[in-house]
């Protein structure tokens, strides 16, 4: 009888506990209204891990303090979750307010049911886009031509080396490796730089399935790779592109295939250049910092230069740039509207922000902000050296329109024809046709 | 004339000997096996503990087993996510949507079972057969109707989404499990308590539930290990960072999109997170287990 009651008692206190629980989790959340020009609460998305959480915060407190009535609620996520969250939250138009964005992923958003455009909040002033170079902004416009986000961060890909190894093979005799140099000549200093690298080192990544370096190759044989939604290189550029990397493998300059699959991570921590496996890898500039910081405790006293994509047999420039910036939700109301706008403005003009977020995620899209940086004598080394070359290639690159999930479908379709290619399954032909059948089938999918 | 087989017991004693060193040999092979598997499967685990508590820069620097330097500052650094967040908040989130995962399964499906095992209704193989269907609907072709509907009646970013369901006996696999428990304890047993003048609830609140336990323990276990770990409903559902739960918390320490990630904090927080999971298990292994023996297997 006794346990009974005891039962009773704990069956009580859990209904109890459930029905108090229950009643929290339906508080609302929201701020309290406060006197002032600008007030009102925006939910504000991006991805990153803990640094650029820790940074993203602090820039936030900074436009809070500013801004007292404004209240800005913090939605972030790891990257792919962050794209799959986005995209449910956009079938039930329920998106944030400012949705951090990115121009390969832009397309598959900017519709103005999703995104709202943006011209006419530039044009009657409410966003500042002052300083922002016109070929960044316009990476920023949908297949529309309206403009979808601010851009903030512009990011390039570019090849990181081992300057200790590119040193002892210079000394060994062996020609250091100019820019601008074409995809031949790179190939011919790979070869050469091998006997004076480390046992066991790849002089370069085998880059025949990663999609930057493709893109680069394609544009700098004067080709697109996207044409609308179509894919628009031909087959022969594609074929070379395999022969290429080929040729490369079976001289031993590269990896093996089955050490390119496990190389492949994303993770700068498991790469072959952090860990001293390779002289050479494709990897975006602004990880320079972390790379560095990885080598620094696998081998101390190496370091890690940054030097541009080979360019074409006449002198083409292939390298594409992309673009991470704020847009706005299409369901964002029209009283948050001006805080969103001003959000913006502040992530993309205040130097201070600037300064806080230290071109964490793609070099400053202000040119006078990112010279301020490199300037700056407590901006990381690695980080000048980032911006520097950023600011010598801007000029002469290539953006690529990605069209919607075209980003994705380079990316898987590139990998499954290059991997059957290097495990020999393919030949350089039949990958070259298996990858624009497989990339055209999947953009006229993401098309539809 | 018959003759006597004589034994030398010497020879007898060798014979022995022999065996026994035969055997004892078999169990030490087997035991070295054993112990090599135990080892490699353990080794990942091991290597994460270790490498929680060295310094950040030496995870991947120093190439020996045990750490040179020790340290406590992962976890530290860890527990503080960042800016205001810290793993408290996101255990405290994680635990009440574990509890009332628990307490909501626990009740409805218990009861949903009840009436499949032992009561009679028109339409129940019907039903019974549509419920076993729902477990075979992928999580794709309910998420977004799903989520436009939790969104429309104002549910998401509230825990509602994640325990309401599960009062609703959402889980057919628990309701399943208890099914097959209850249809194996004695008509008996209630047929007394039908004498007695006892109602359907009595009948399920004091003779069924009490004699279920161990499919009860079992259902317990796992809705809070499968809640305790469940990523994307709560990712998608508690958008809000106060709100954010363990599970979500644990991939904001890598960005394989190209920033810094941190290992160390990584690695300390999942080592903090193995522990409810772990305990709770230690704590229900004999229930489970039988639950699992009377039930598991039938």
């Amino acid at each position: 009888m006794q346990e009974f009651r005891l039962k009773k008692r704990v069956a009580g206190s859990l209904l109890a506990t459930s029905i108090l629980a229950l009643s929290m989790a339906v508080l609302p959340n929201g701020a309290a209204a406060q006197d002032s020009d600008l007030q009102g609460e925006i939910r504000f998305s991006w991805w990153g891990g803990q640094v650029r959480n820790d940074k993203t915060d602090r820039i936030i407190q900074l436009f809070e303090g500013q801004h007292p009535n404004v209240s800005i609620v913090r939605e972030n996520a790891d990257w792919s979750p962050y794209w799959e969250r986005l995209t449910i939250q956009s079938t039930g138009n329920n998106q944030p307010c400012a949705i951090t964005m990115q121009t390969r992923w832009l397309a598959t958003y900017a519709r103005p049911d999703i995104l709202m455009p943006l011209d006419e909040l530039v044009e009657n002033g409410t966003l500042d886009v002052s300083g922002i170079p016109e070929p960044v902004l316009n990476s920023a416009r949908g297949a529309d031509g309206n403009l979808y986000m601010i851009p903030h961060g512009v990011f390039y890909f570019a090849l990181m080396y081992n300057e200790q190894m590119a040193q002892t093979a210079a000394d060994a005799g062996v020609a250091p490796l100019d820019y601008p140099y074409t995809w031949d000549e790179f190939a011919e200093y790979l070869t050469a730089i091998l006997p004076h690298l480390p046992e066991g080192a790849a002089s370069v990544h085998n880059m025949g399935r990663e999609q930057d370096a493709f893109v680069t190759w394609v544009q700098s044989h004067g080709e697109e790779v996207f044409d609308g939604s179509n894919v628009g290189f031909t087959k022969d550029v594609a074929v070379q592109w395999f022969e290429y990397w080929e040729a490369l493998r079976t001289a031993g300059v590269t990896e093996p295939p089955e050490v390119m699959i496990s190389d492949n991570s994303a993770l700068i921590e498991e790469s072959n250049i952090a860990n001293n496996r390779g002289f050479m890898t494709n990897r975006p500039p602004n990880q320079l910092g972390s790379v560095q910081t990885t080598v620094d405790t696998v081998s101390p006293g190496t370091t890690i230069g940054i030097t541009p994509y080979p360019v074409g047999p006449d002198g083409t420039v292939g390298m594409d740039i992309g673009a991470n910036g704020i847009a706005i939700g299409a369901s964002c109301d029209e009283a948050r509207v001006p805080v969103a706008a001003e959000w913006i403005n502040f992530w993309t003009q205040n130097e201070e922000a600037a300064g806080i977020y230290e071109s964490d995620n793609g070099v400053v899209s202000i040119p006078a902000l990112a010279t301020a940086q490199a300037e700056d004598p407590d901006t990381q080394p690695t980080q000048v050296e980032h911006i520097e070359l950023y600011q010598e290639l801007i000029d002469t690159a290539n953006p690529v329109f990605w069209p919607a999930g075209g980003y994705q479908a380079l990316t898987d379709t590139l990998n499954r024809a290059y991997d059957a290619v290097a495990f020999g399954q393919l030949t350089p032909e039949q990958g070259a046709d298996q990858l624009i059948a497989d990339l055209q089938q999947q953009l006229s999918q993401a098309a539809r | 004339m018959a003759t006597v087989k004589t034994y030398d017991p010497e020879l007898l004693r060798a014979e022995r000997r022999k065996r026994e060193n035969i055997r004892r040999l078999k169990g030490l092979g087997l035991h070295a096996l054993l112990i090599t598997t135990l080892g490699v499967m353990l080794y990942p685990v091991i290597w994460m503990v270790l490498s929680a508590l060295r310094p950040e820069t030496e995870i991947f620097g120093d190439m020996g087993f045990i750490p040179t330097n020790w340290t406590l500052e992962n976890f530290v650094r860890g527990w503080q996510l960042y800016g205001n967040l810290t793993f408290t908040q996101f255990y405290v989130n994680s635990f009440i949507i574990c509890a009332l995962a628990i307490i909501g399964n626990l009740l409805a499906c218990s009861m949903a079972a009840y009436a499949f095992a032992r009561l009679e209704f028109r339409g129940k193989w019907w039903l019974f057969a549509i419920m076993l269907g729902t477990m075979m609907l992928p999580i794709h072709v309910q998420l977004i109707p799903q989520y436009i509907f939790f969104l429309n009646i104002g549910w998401v970013n509230t825990i509602l989404p994640l325990v309401v369901p599960k009062f609703l006996a959402h889980d057919a696999f628990f309701i399943f499990l208890m099914v097959q428990f209850m249809r194996s304890l004695p008509h008996e047993l209630e047929q007394a308590a039908i004498v007695d003048g006892a109602s359907y609830w009595q009948r399920y609140w004091r003779i069924i539930l009490p004699l279920s336990m161990p499919a009860l323990a079992t259902t317990a276990v796992f809705t809070f290990i499968n809640t305790y770990n469940d990523f994307f409903s709560q990712l998608i559902y508690l958008t809000d960072t106060d709100r954010m739960t363990v599970p979500v918390a644990l991939r904001l320490f890598l960005d394989p999109s190209g920033g810094s990630s941190s290992f160390g904090g990584l690695f300390a927080m999942v080592l903090v997170s193995i522990g409810p999971v772990l305990g709770f298990f230690l704590a229900s292994q004999r229930l489970l287990t039988k639950g699992i023996a009377t039930q598991g297997f039938k």
